[in-house]
């Protein structure tokens, strides 16, 4: 399968006519930030046709973390692991496939959204594992929190990202951008039809403040 | 075909009347002017195979030079820069002073210890001047091969290299036209020294070293020679350009003697041999 790069420049070869040039006017992260949002959008459409279908492991991306003692608050029961943010799939449900223990056999579980703190309180007495919830931080970041294991610090995720290149170990340049060749192939040419869309419109170079089309005769 | 054979052709070429207007020094000139318009003309039309073939001398390839600031004096080339073809910038990423043990004797396997890298297989790792190449990886080790051992304690950097692309001034506000390593930019532009005007290549963000494909200028050096009175082989162009050169000197000279006729029929030549 197709490195993101390779994924770009399929996408400038059909709007190039086959060719690709140095003198795009499509900058090579514009393009791929498309590829993201296609990604994300075809993903929650083709799971939202049938939840029951599984969910193919070309998208899913694994990433394994362990904080040092200094990125551990201290005297907090909360132990924080950075996360990326994850797609939504429907209203119910979103990207998360697996967190737990690096040994990926062991998933914690996960406390419901929208818990009052009450319902979380029952839970903590009733549950003896450990327990997660993923929110945003007062950094504006997003982490997986994880409860009733403060000494917790290795911790395994698997998930549908909204952007794959967020991801620790993703390396954009040589590995597989994580879809299969069916979505590769809507990705391309939606993206190619959206961008040739644009392109009948000229690109308005002259910075007059007016964002019209300029007109060379004048 | 000498400068001096070259020489006897454009006066076979040009009216007999005329010839005792093109000594060797005017035909020197003549040659000169000619010689840069017709392979700028040839350049502008690079698209056969044709081109490519008649221009081979000036078309210089993976000419790699190193980068210590975030320019680059064009002037540093090995051949007189005239157009761009393309540049690609490589990069060293900092992995740390790892722990290594290396065995064998040429090549020599050092596996290191990273918790937590991005190191594939077939990556270039460099320590101090030595280079290996990534045979295995492990969620915590790396192992390279290479022609010689690498230093015990000194950094390992990851060597990468992306092709760059230009960069617009008056697109620099635009996010998604900011540099990286994984889109290097480049801008030509003047780099002001005192009084001197240095045509430079900005690069962004600044590479350890650039490798670029350029359009150079015709040369006098040995073998690209033009002097009328030259015995040397002209060996760096093909006998069909150098024909063709014949023609477009002909051309110059009808210009400068305002020989309408003579002119019509070098284009017509021109036009049947282009």
């Amino acid at each position: 399968m197709s490195t993101l790069r390779e994924i770009v420049h399929r996408i400038l070869s059909n709007i190039g006519g086959g060719n690709t040039t140095d003198e795009t006017r499509f900058d090579e992260p514009y393009i791929e930030s498309k590829i993201h949002t296609a990604r994300a959008s075809i993903l929650s459409a083709l799971t939202k046709q049938s939840l029951s279908d599984r969910i193919n492991e070309a998208c899913v991306q694994a990433y394994s973390v362990e904080l040092l003692e200094a990125q551990v608050e201290a005297g907090c029961d909360v132990v924080k692991f950075p996360c990326p943010t994850v797609i939504r799939l429907d209203d119910r449900h979103d990207g998360f496939i697996y967190v737990g223990h690096v040994n990926a056999q062991k998933p914690f579980m996960r406390i419901r959204s929208n818990y009052t703190a009450l319902s979380m309180h029952s839970m903590f007495q009733k549950e003896k594992g450990i327990v997660w919830d993923y929110q945003a931080d007062y950094d504006g970041k997003f982490y997986i929190h994880i409860y009733k294991n403060p000494k917790f610090r290795k911790l395994l995720v698997k998930a549908l990202f909204n952007d794959p290149t967020e991801v620790p170990n993703y390396r954009t340049d040589i590995d597989q951008y994580p879809i299969d060749a069916a979505m590769e192939n809507d990705i391309v040419e939606q993206i190619s039809v959206e961008l040739m869309r644009k392109m009948v419109r000229t690109a308005d170079v002259i910075s007059d403040s007016l964002d019209t089309v300029p007109n060379k005769q004048n | 075909m000498t400068g001096a054979e070259f020489y006897t052709l454009l006066q076979q070429k040009i009216d007999k009347a005329y010839s005792a207007y093109i000594d060797t020094g005017k035909a020197n000139r003549i040659i000169e002017e000619t010689i840069y318009r017709l392979c700028e003309r040839t350049y502008r039309d690079l698209d056969a195979q044709k081109e490519y073939d008649e221009l081979w001398s000036l078309l210089i390839k993976d000419e790699v030079k190193t980068v210590s600031n975030p320019y680059f004096d064009l002037t540093g080339l090995d051949r007189t820069y005239m157009h761009l073809f393309r540049v690609a910038c490589t990069f060293d990423t900092l992995l740390g002073v790892l722990t290594r043990v290396t065995t064998g004797a040429g090549p020599y396997t050092t596996v290191f210890t990273s918790t937590g890298h991005t190191v594939r297989v077939g990556d270039t790792i460099k320590v101090i001047a030595v280079t290996g190449v990534v045979t295995a990886t492990t969620k915590t080790t790396f192992t390279i091969s290479s022609a010689t051992p690498v230093d015990p304690a000194a950094a390992v950097y990851l060597t990468r290299t992306f092709e760059a692309t230009p960069r617009f001034s008056d697109r620099k506000k635009d996010v998604y036209h900011t540099a990286t390593i994984f889109q290097p930019k480049y801008q030509i532009q003047n780099r002001i020294v005192g009084t001197a005007n240095n045509k430079a290549l900005y690069l962004f963000p600044q590479p350890v070293s650039i490798t670029i494909d350029y359009f150079s200028q015709p040369t006098s050096a040995t073998g690209h020679i033009f002097l009328a009175t030259g015995a040397t082989q002209i060996t760096a162009y093909t006998e069909k350009f150098l024909y063709r050169l014949a023609d477009e000197c002909v051309m110059t000279y009808s210009a400068q003697v305002r020989d309408a006729e003579v002119r019509q029929n070098a284009a017509a030549d021109i036009s049947i041999n282009p």
